[in-house]
Protein backbone atom coordinates (compact mmCIF):
# COMPACT_ATOMS: atom_id res chain seq x y z
CA UNK A 1 0.00 0.00 0.00
CA UNK A 2 2.89 2.35 0.82
CA UNK A 3 4.00 2.14 -2.81
CA UNK A 4 0.59 3.31 -4.00
CA UNK A 5 0.73 6.29 -1.66
CA UNK A 6 4.18 7.19 -2.95
CA UNK A 7 2.75 7.08 -6.48
CA UNK A 8 -0.06 9.31 -5.28
CA UNK A 9 2.58 11.66 -3.93
CA UNK A 10 4.10 11.91 -7.43
CA UNK A 11 0.64 12.45 -8.93
CA UNK A 12 0.27 15.38 -6.55
CA UNK A 13 3.03 17.22 -8.41
CA UNK A 14 0.99 16.98 -11.61
CA UNK A 15 -2.08 18.22 -9.72
CA UNK A 16 -0.24 21.18 -8.25
CA UNK A 17 1.21 22.05 -11.66
CA UNK A 18 -2.23 21.93 -13.27
CA UNK A 19 -3.82 23.98 -10.48
CA UNK A 20 -1.01 26.50 -10.70
CA UNK A 21 -1.53 27.02 -14.43
CA UNK A 22 -5.32 27.15 -14.22
CA UNK A 23 -5.91 29.14 -11.02
CA UNK A 24 -2.83 31.11 -10.06
CA UNK A 25 -3.04 34.79 -11.03
CA UNK A 26 -0.30 34.59 -13.66
CA UNK A 27 -0.07 37.35 -16.29
CA UNK A 28 -2.85 37.00 -18.85
CA UNK A 29 -0.41 36.57 -21.78
CA UNK A 30 1.09 33.44 -20.23
CA UNK A 31 -2.00 32.00 -18.61
CA UNK A 32 -4.50 32.27 -21.45
CA UNK A 33 -2.69 30.13 -24.07
CA UNK A 34 -1.82 27.52 -21.44
CA UNK A 35 -5.41 27.23 -20.22
CA UNK A 36 -6.74 27.11 -23.79
CA UNK A 37 -4.23 24.33 -24.51
CA UNK A 38 -5.40 22.39 -21.47
CA UNK A 39 -8.99 22.86 -22.59
CA UNK A 40 -8.20 21.27 -25.95
CA UNK A 41 -6.32 18.42 -24.28
CA UNK A 42 -9.20 17.76 -21.88
CA UNK A 43 -11.79 17.54 -24.64
CA UNK A 44 -9.87 14.47 -25.84
CA UNK A 45 -11.92 11.51 -24.61
CA UNK A 46 -8.92 9.31 -23.72
CA UNK A 47 -7.37 11.99 -21.51
CA UNK A 48 -10.64 12.79 -19.77
CA UNK A 49 -11.10 9.05 -19.10
CA UNK A 50 -7.58 9.02 -17.65
CA UNK A 51 -8.57 11.84 -15.34
CA UNK A 52 -11.63 9.92 -14.19
CA UNK A 53 -9.30 7.00 -13.48
CA UNK A 54 -7.02 9.17 -11.33
CA UNK A 55 -10.06 10.51 -9.46
CA UNK A 56 -11.48 7.06 -8.74
CA UNK A 57 -8.05 5.77 -7.72
CA UNK A 58 -7.61 8.68 -5.30
CA UNK A 59 -11.07 8.01 -3.87
CA UNK A 60 -10.22 4.36 -3.29
CA UNK A 61 -6.92 5.23 -1.59
CA UNK A 62 -8.65 7.92 0.48
CA UNK A 63 -11.23 5.45 1.78
CA UNK A 64 -8.60 2.83 2.57
CA UNK A 65 -6.48 5.41 4.42
CA UNK A 66 -9.50 6.46 6.51
CA UNK A 67 -10.12 2.80 7.31
CA UNK A 68 -6.49 2.23 8.28
CA UNK A 69 -6.53 5.30 10.51
CA UNK A 70 -9.60 4.03 12.34
CA UNK A 71 -8.01 0.61 12.90
CA UNK A 72 -4.83 2.21 14.25
CA UNK A 73 -6.92 4.37 16.58
CA UNK A 74 -8.49 1.22 18.07
CA UNK A 75 -5.03 -0.36 18.44
CA UNK A 76 -3.78 2.72 20.22
CA UNK A 77 -6.58 2.61 22.80
CA UNK A 78 -5.70 -1.03 23.57
CA UNK A 79 -1.99 -0.29 23.88
CA UNK A 80 -2.57 2.67 26.17
CA UNK A 81 -4.75 0.57 28.44
CA UNK A 82 -2.01 -2.08 28.56
CA UNK A 83 0.62 0.51 29.44
CA UNK A 84 -1.48 2.01 32.21
CA UNK A 85 -2.27 -1.35 33.78
CA UNK A 86 1.41 -1.80 34.77
CA UNK A 87 1.57 -5.51 33.92
CA UNK A 88 4.65 -7.18 35.39
CA UNK A 89 7.42 -8.19 33.01
CA UNK A 90 6.59 -5.48 30.48
CA UNK A 91 9.02 -2.56 30.28
CA UNK A 92 7.31 0.83 30.55
CA UNK A 93 9.81 2.30 28.09
CA UNK A 94 9.12 -0.42 25.53
CA UNK A 95 5.36 0.08 25.91
CA UNK A 96 5.80 3.83 25.46
CA UNK A 97 7.79 3.14 22.32
CA UNK A 98 5.11 0.84 20.91
CA UNK A 99 2.47 3.48 21.57
CA UNK A 100 4.56 6.13 19.86
CA UNK A 101 5.15 3.85 16.91
CA UNK A 102 1.42 3.32 16.52
CA UNK A 103 0.91 7.06 16.81
CA UNK A 104 3.54 7.62 14.14
CA UNK A 105 1.71 5.19 11.88
CA UNK A 106 -1.50 7.07 12.62
CA UNK A 107 0.08 10.35 11.60
CA UNK A 108 1.39 8.65 8.46
CA UNK A 109 -2.09 7.41 7.60
CA UNK A 110 -3.48 10.85 8.38
CA UNK A 111 -0.90 12.32 6.01
CA UNK A 112 -2.18 9.83 3.41
CA UNK A 113 -5.77 10.89 4.06
CA UNK A 114 -4.85 14.54 3.50
CA UNK A 115 -2.72 13.70 0.45
CA UNK A 116 -5.44 11.71 -1.27
CA UNK A 117 -8.10 14.26 -0.35
CA UNK A 118 -5.86 16.99 -1.73
CA UNK A 119 -5.43 15.13 -5.02
CA UNK A 120 -9.10 14.26 -5.22
CA UNK A 121 -10.17 17.86 -4.74
CA UNK A 122 -7.47 19.47 -6.90
CA UNK A 123 -8.07 17.21 -9.91
CA UNK A 124 -11.84 17.49 -9.47
CA UNK A 125 -11.68 21.26 -9.24
CA UNK A 126 -9.43 21.63 -12.32
CA UNK A 127 -11.65 19.25 -14.27
CA UNK A 128 -14.95 20.98 -13.45
CA UNK A 129 -13.49 24.45 -14.04
CA UNK A 130 -12.19 23.52 -17.49
CA UNK A 131 -15.55 21.92 -18.37
CA UNK A 132 -17.23 25.21 -17.43
CA UNK A 133 -14.71 27.14 -19.48
CA UNK A 134 -15.43 25.02 -22.57
CA UNK A 135 -19.13 25.88 -22.18
CA UNK A 136 -18.29 29.57 -21.83
CA UNK A 137 -16.16 29.46 -24.99
CA UNK A 138 -19.02 27.88 -26.92
CA UNK A 139 -21.29 30.67 -25.70
CA UNK A 140 -18.78 33.30 -26.82
CA UNK A 141 -18.65 31.72 -30.29
CA UNK A 142 -22.43 31.89 -30.46
CA UNK A 143 -22.32 35.54 -29.42
CA UNK A 144 -19.77 36.32 -32.12
CA UNK A 145 -21.96 34.72 -34.78
CA UNK A 146 -24.97 36.72 -33.63
CA UNK A 147 -22.95 39.95 -33.64
CA UNK A 148 -21.92 39.28 -37.24
CA UNK A 149 -25.58 38.77 -38.14
CA UNK A 150 -26.47 42.05 -36.45
CA UNK A 151 -23.90 43.95 -38.47
CA UNK A 152 -25.28 42.73 -41.79
CA UNK A 153 -27.52 45.37 -43.46
CA UNK A 154 -31.27 44.81 -43.48
CA UNK A 155 -32.51 42.36 -46.05
CA UNK A 156 -29.26 40.48 -46.22
CA UNK A 157 -29.91 38.54 -42.97
CA UNK A 158 -31.54 35.70 -44.85
CA UNK A 159 -28.46 35.32 -47.07
CA UNK A 160 -26.18 35.06 -44.03
CA UNK A 161 -28.48 32.48 -42.49
CA UNK A 162 -28.37 30.45 -45.68
CA UNK A 163 -24.58 30.70 -45.83
CA UNK A 164 -24.13 29.59 -42.25
CA UNK A 165 -26.60 26.75 -42.93
CA UNK A 166 -24.42 25.54 -45.78
CA UNK B 1 -3.46 23.97 16.95
CA UNK B 2 -6.37 26.34 16.56
CA UNK B 3 -5.23 27.63 13.16
CA UNK B 4 -5.13 24.09 11.70
CA UNK B 5 -8.66 23.35 12.83
CA UNK B 6 -9.83 26.68 11.46
CA UNK B 7 -8.19 26.05 8.07
CA UNK B 8 -9.56 22.51 8.01
CA UNK B 9 -13.12 23.80 8.46
CA UNK B 10 -12.45 26.60 5.96
CA UNK B 11 -11.08 24.11 3.39
CA UNK B 12 -14.15 21.88 3.62
CA UNK B 13 -16.53 24.88 3.48
CA UNK B 14 -14.82 26.42 0.46
CA UNK B 15 -14.82 23.05 -1.33
CA UNK B 16 -18.56 22.65 -0.72
CA UNK B 17 -19.19 26.20 -2.01
CA UNK B 18 -17.10 25.41 -5.08
CA UNK B 19 -19.00 22.17 -5.66
CA UNK B 20 -22.38 23.89 -5.44
CA UNK B 21 -21.38 26.68 -7.81
CA UNK B 22 -19.32 24.71 -10.34
CA UNK B 23 -21.61 21.69 -10.74
CA UNK B 24 -24.18 23.93 -12.39
CA UNK B 25 -22.07 23.61 -15.54
CA UNK B 26 -22.24 19.81 -15.38
CA UNK B 27 -25.69 19.15 -13.92
CA UNK B 28 -28.78 20.81 -15.36
CA UNK B 29 -30.59 20.52 -12.01
CA UNK B 30 -28.15 22.95 -10.42
CA UNK B 31 -28.50 25.56 -13.19
CA UNK B 32 -31.10 27.69 -11.33
CA UNK B 33 -28.73 27.92 -8.34
CA UNK B 34 -26.02 29.25 -10.63
CA UNK B 35 -28.37 31.71 -12.26
CA UNK B 36 -29.50 33.07 -8.91
CA UNK B 37 -25.87 33.37 -7.84
CA UNK B 38 -24.96 35.25 -11.00
CA UNK B 39 -27.71 37.79 -10.22
CA UNK B 40 -26.16 38.41 -6.80
CA UNK B 41 -22.68 38.56 -8.30
CA UNK B 42 -23.66 41.21 -10.78
CA UNK B 43 -24.28 43.69 -7.99
CA UNK B 44 -21.07 45.59 -8.57
CA UNK B 45 -19.73 46.61 -5.14
CA UNK B 46 -20.48 43.16 -3.73
CA UNK B 47 -18.59 41.38 -6.51
CA UNK B 48 -15.50 43.54 -6.07
CA UNK B 49 -15.53 43.11 -2.27
CA UNK B 50 -15.89 39.35 -2.63
CA UNK B 51 -12.95 39.18 -5.03
CA UNK B 52 -10.84 41.32 -2.73
CA UNK B 53 -11.76 39.19 0.30
CA UNK B 54 -10.88 35.94 -1.44
CA UNK B 55 -7.62 37.49 -2.63
CA UNK B 56 -6.60 38.50 0.90
CA UNK B 57 -7.51 35.09 2.38
CA UNK B 58 -5.63 33.19 -0.32
CA UNK B 59 -2.57 35.38 0.23
CA UNK B 60 -2.65 34.67 3.97
CA UNK B 61 -2.90 30.92 3.42
CA UNK B 62 -0.13 31.09 0.83
CA UNK B 63 2.21 32.61 3.42
CA UNK B 64 1.30 29.88 5.92
CA UNK B 65 1.96 27.29 3.24
CA UNK B 66 5.42 28.62 2.44
CA UNK B 67 6.25 28.80 6.17
CA UNK B 68 5.20 25.17 6.56
CA UNK B 69 7.50 24.09 3.73
CA UNK B 70 10.32 25.56 5.76
CA UNK B 71 9.16 23.67 8.86
CA UNK B 72 9.15 20.35 6.99
CA UNK B 73 12.63 21.02 5.65
CA UNK B 74 13.93 21.78 9.16
CA UNK B 75 12.24 18.68 10.54
CA UNK B 76 13.86 16.51 7.86
CA UNK B 77 17.29 17.93 8.73
CA UNK B 78 16.61 17.32 12.41
CA UNK B 79 15.59 13.73 11.70
CA UNK B 80 18.88 12.99 9.97
CA UNK B 81 20.78 13.90 13.14
CA UNK B 82 19.52 10.82 14.97
CA UNK B 83 21.97 7.94 15.03
CA UNK B 84 19.65 5.41 16.64
CA UNK B 85 16.68 5.05 14.32
CA UNK B 86 14.70 3.00 16.86
CA UNK B 87 14.89 5.44 19.78
CA UNK B 88 11.84 7.13 21.23
CA UNK B 89 13.17 10.56 20.26
CA UNK B 90 13.48 9.51 16.62
CA UNK B 91 9.92 8.19 16.57
CA UNK B 92 8.64 11.40 18.17
CA UNK B 93 10.44 13.52 15.59
CA UNK B 94 9.02 11.43 12.80
CA UNK B 95 5.54 12.02 14.24
CA UNK B 96 6.17 15.75 13.99
CA UNK B 97 7.35 15.37 10.41
CA UNK B 98 4.20 13.57 9.34
CA UNK B 99 2.08 16.13 11.15
CA UNK B 100 3.82 18.98 9.36
CA UNK B 101 3.53 17.20 6.02
CA UNK B 102 -0.18 16.70 6.66
CA UNK B 103 -0.56 20.43 7.23
CA UNK B 104 1.26 21.08 3.99
CA UNK B 105 -1.55 19.39 2.03
CA UNK B 106 -4.16 21.15 4.10
CA UNK B 107 -2.77 24.62 3.45
CA UNK B 108 -2.02 23.85 -0.21
CA UNK B 109 -5.52 22.53 -0.76
CA UNK B 110 -7.14 25.52 0.98
CA UNK B 111 -5.03 27.91 -1.08
CA UNK B 112 -5.83 26.38 -4.46
CA UNK B 113 -9.52 25.90 -3.72
CA UNK B 114 -9.79 29.57 -2.68
CA UNK B 115 -8.24 30.59 -5.99
CA UNK B 116 -10.52 28.14 -7.81
CA UNK B 117 -13.51 29.75 -6.12
CA UNK B 118 -12.38 33.16 -7.31
CA UNK B 119 -12.06 31.88 -10.87
CA UNK B 120 -15.36 30.03 -10.92
CA UNK B 121 -17.23 33.05 -9.56
CA UNK B 122 -15.80 35.29 -12.26
CA UNK B 123 -16.61 32.59 -14.83
CA UNK B 124 -20.24 32.44 -13.67
CA UNK B 125 -20.36 36.25 -13.72
CA UNK B 126 -19.06 36.39 -17.31
CA UNK B 127 -21.07 33.38 -18.52
CA UNK B 128 -24.47 34.72 -17.50
CA UNK B 129 -23.62 38.22 -18.67
CA UNK B 130 -22.83 36.79 -22.10
CA UNK B 131 -26.03 34.74 -22.03
CA UNK B 132 -28.06 37.90 -21.33
CA UNK B 133 -26.33 39.70 -24.20
CA UNK B 134 -27.19 36.81 -26.52
CA UNK B 135 -30.83 36.89 -25.46
CA UNK B 136 -30.99 40.63 -26.15
CA UNK B 137 -29.35 40.27 -29.56
CA UNK B 138 -31.68 37.41 -30.49
CA UNK B 139 -34.67 39.57 -29.58
CA UNK B 140 -33.35 42.40 -31.71
CA UNK B 141 -32.76 40.05 -34.62
CA UNK B 142 -36.32 38.76 -34.38
CA UNK B 143 -37.60 42.31 -34.45
CA UNK B 144 -35.61 42.95 -37.63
Amino acid sequence: MAFQYELMYLTMYAGVGLAFIVFFPLPRIIRKPLVRGLEIILTNSIISKGLYLILSWSLFLFLSAVNENQDLGKDLIGQKAQRDSFVQGVSYYEMEKTINQTRMKMFYSQRNIYLTLFNLIIFGVVFTYLKGLVKYDNLLDKEDKLKKQMNVPKGAVENVKQQSGN
Amino acid sequence: MFINKFIYVYFITVTIIYGLTAFGFLLKQLNPVQKALSKILRQQPFYETLKFGYGIISFGIFILWVYNFDQVKKQLEHLNLHIDKTSLDYIEDKEDLYRDERNLYLYGGAFFVTLANLRILSLIHDYYESQDRIEKTEKKLKEQ
